[in-house]
C-alpha cells in the first residue's frame, strides 16, 4: 500500500502494509493502481496555486507546502481566509481536498494541517496553542519519529505540553544537544524558522540515486549491475548539469533494513560513469558483509563546476577524458532512441536487475516490483 | 460511473498580446472540430459551434486541465484538454 484514504484508515490500513494484510483488514477493499506521473501534476499545480498567494513558498516533500503570509495578511483572521481559499481552488481546479494548518511558525502550521482531515483549515494561535497543542502525544510534532517518541516516553514525556515544560537541559540529554533544544523551542511555539522564497535554486551540493532492487542482491554479479545502473545515471545527471565530483559515497541497506554509508575520494574529479562505478563497486565490497542487500546508493559528493575543465598531461586523467567522450556519446544515442539503446554487456546477464532504468525513474517506482513477480513466473 | 472519452479535436491556436511589449503573448487554444470515434469503429463530427468559457476546472472523471463550456449542435457541452498529455476528452458514462 503505497498510500490509504480516509476511509481504508478507518480499517486500520496504513502505507506499507502488504495487499494481503489490507484485504484482510477489509475484505472488499478497492485497490487501484499508482500514477506518479498524475501525483506529480497535481502536486505542481498545488503548488501554483500556493505561489499565488505569496511569494514565499517552500515545499515539504511533493504534496506540502508552507507558505509565509508576513506582509500579506494582517491577522490571523486574513491567514484563515487565505487557507479557504487555496483549499476552495484547489478542489475546483484539482478535484482534491486538502486540509490547511495556519499559525505563528512552521512546526504549528505543519501540525494544525494534520489535525483535521480532509478538507478543513486549523487555526492555532498564540492565544490557543497550550490548549489545543499541548495535549496532543509528542509524536504528532514534526521532528519527533518513533525513535525520538520512545526516548521520550522511558523518560515520561508524553505529550507536547510535557516537551515544553522540560528543561532544555534535560531534553538535550535525552535527544543531543542541536534536537533538544530544537524540540523544546518546537513545543513552545519559539521556533522562528524561515521560508525558503518560491523559484530559489538550491545549489546542488550532492548528485545521487539509490534503488530498491527488485530482488535481493545476493552475490558479486548482482551488486555489480545494481551499481552500474545506478553509476550511469548519477554521472549522466552530473554531465547534466557541468558538474564534476571529487568522492562518491554509498549506501547499503541488507534485506533486514539495517545499513550504512562510506565515501572515500577519487584521485581526481570526474564525471565518467566508468570511474564513479569503480569506486563505489570498490567501497560496496570492502564493507560488505555477504548478507542479501534490499538497497543499493550511489552518490557523487563535493561537486564543482566543469566549465573550464583543467587539461592534464596525466595518461590516467587522459583516459577519463577518452572515456568521457564515449559516455557523452552515449548520452546523446539515449536521449534519442531511449535508454536502452545501448548498455553494457554485464546488463544482459540479469534481465531483472539491469531492466532498471535508474535515470528515468530515480524517484519512486512501485511498478518494477509487479514487473518481477511477472518475470519469475515466466 | 463516469470515465474519460478521449476524443480527436483540431485546435485553433490564436496568439494574443497581453502586455504593452510585442512579447507579452499568450496563445489561446480553442476547439474547432471534435470527432469521436465510437466502439464499432465508425466516425461521428461535430462543429464547435462556439466556445462560451474556458476555466480550470478539475473533471469528476480525474484530471488536471482546462474545461471548455462549448456549443455543439445547439446544446451546451463540456470538453476538456488535460495539461500535461494535451488531449482532449469528454466525460462519458460507463456502461459495465
Amino acid at each position: 500500500m503505497l498510500a490509504a484514504n480516509q476511509e481504508a484508515k478507518r480499517y486500520g490500513i496504513k502505507t506499507g502494509d502488504a495487499v494481503w494484510q489490507a484485504t484482510q483488514k477489509c475484505r472488499n477493499l478497492n485497490v487501484v493502481p499508482p500514477h506518479y506521473e498524475w501525483y506529480m501534476d497535481h502536486s505542481e499545480a498545488a503548488r501554483e496555486i500556493c505561489s499565488g498567494c505569496s511569494p514565499c513558498v517552500e515545499s515539504f516533500g511533493l504534496d506540502e507546502n508552507w507558505l509565509d503570509l508576513t506582509g500579506c495578511v494582517q491577522d490571523i483572521e486574513g491567514g484563515r481566509k487565505v487557507a479557504d481559499k487555496i483549499r476552495a481552488r484547489i478542489q475546483r481546479e484539482l478535484g482534491v481536498t486538502v486540509s490547511v494548518g495556519v499559525s505563528f511558525t512552521k512546526i504549528f502550521a505543519k501540525l494544525g494541517s494534520d489535525m483535521k482531515k480532509p478538507d478543513a483549515t486549523t487555526i492555532i494561535t498564540q492565544n490557543n496553542f497550550k490548549e489545543r497543542v499541548w495535549p496532543l502525544p509528542a509524536s504528532d510534532l514534526l521532528y519527533v519519529g518513533r525513535a525520538t517518541a520512545e526516548k521520550l516516553r522511558r523518560r515520561g514525556i508524553m505529550s507536547i505540553g510535557q516537551l515544553a515544560q522540560s528543561e532544555p537541559d534535560n531534553l538535550v540529554r535525552i535527544v543531543g544537544s542541536k534536537w533538544g533544544n530544537y524540540l523544546w523551542s518546537f513545543a513552545n511555539g519559539y521556533e522562528r524558522l524561515g521560508i525558503s522564497e518560491a523559484g530559489a535554486v538550491h545549489p546542488i551540493k550532492s548528485v545521487g540515486n539509490s534503488q530498491t532492487t527488485p530482488k535481493d542482491l545476493v552475490d558479486e554479479e548482482d551488486i555489480k549491475i545494481t551499481t552500474i545502473a545506478l553509476a550511469e545515471s548519477v554521472a549522466e545527471r552530473l554531465r547534466d548539469h557541468n558538474l564534476k565530483c571529487s568522492a562518491v559515497q554509498v549506501n547499503i541497506r541488507y534485506s533486514d533494513l539495517s545499513g550504512y554509508q562510506r565515501q572515500a575520494q577519487l584521485p581526481f574529479p570526474s564525471c565518467t560513469a566508468d570511474r564513479i562505478y569503480s569506486k563505489a563497486y570498490e567501497l560496496i565490497l570492502r564493507h560488505w558483509a555477504g548478507y542479501p542487500i534490499r538497497s543499493l546508493g550511489v552518490r557523487a559528493l563535493n561537486l564543482l563546476c566543469d566549465e573550464y575543465p583543467q587539461l592534464s598531461i596525466l595518461p590516467e586523467q587522459q583516459r577519463d577524458l577518452r572515456q568521457l567522450q564515449i559516455e557523452e556519446a552515449l548520452d546523446r544515442l539515449r536521449d534519442r532512441y531511449g535508454h536502452f539503446v545501448v548498455q553494457r554487456g554485464v546488463m544482459l546477464t540479469d534481465p531483472l536487475l539491469s531492466a532498471l532504468d535508474a535515470k528515468a525513474d530515480h524517484i519512486i517506482h512501485p511498478v518494477a516490483f509487479y514487473q518481477s513477480e511477472g518475470m519469475n513466473i515466466a | 460511473m463516469l470515465r474519460k472519452q478521449y476524443v480527436d479535436v483540431e485546435e485553433r491556436h490564436t496568439v494574443i498580446q497581453v502586455g504593452p511589449d510585442a512579447n507579452d503573448v499568450q496563445v489561446r487554444i480553442e476547439p474547432v472540430v471534435m470527432t469521436w470515434v465510437h466502439d464499432d469503429e465508425s466516425v461521428s463530427q461535430f462543429v464547435i459551434e462556439k466556445v462560451l468559457d474556458i476555466s480550470r476546472i478539475a473533471s469528476p472523471a480525474g484530471g488536471i486541465g482546462d474545461r471548455y463550456t462549448v456549443k455543439i449542435l445547439g446544446h451546451e457541452r463540456y470538453l476538456w484538454r488535460e495539461r500535461r498529455t494535451e488531449a482532449w476528452f469528454v466525460e462519458a458514462r460507463n456502461h459495465q
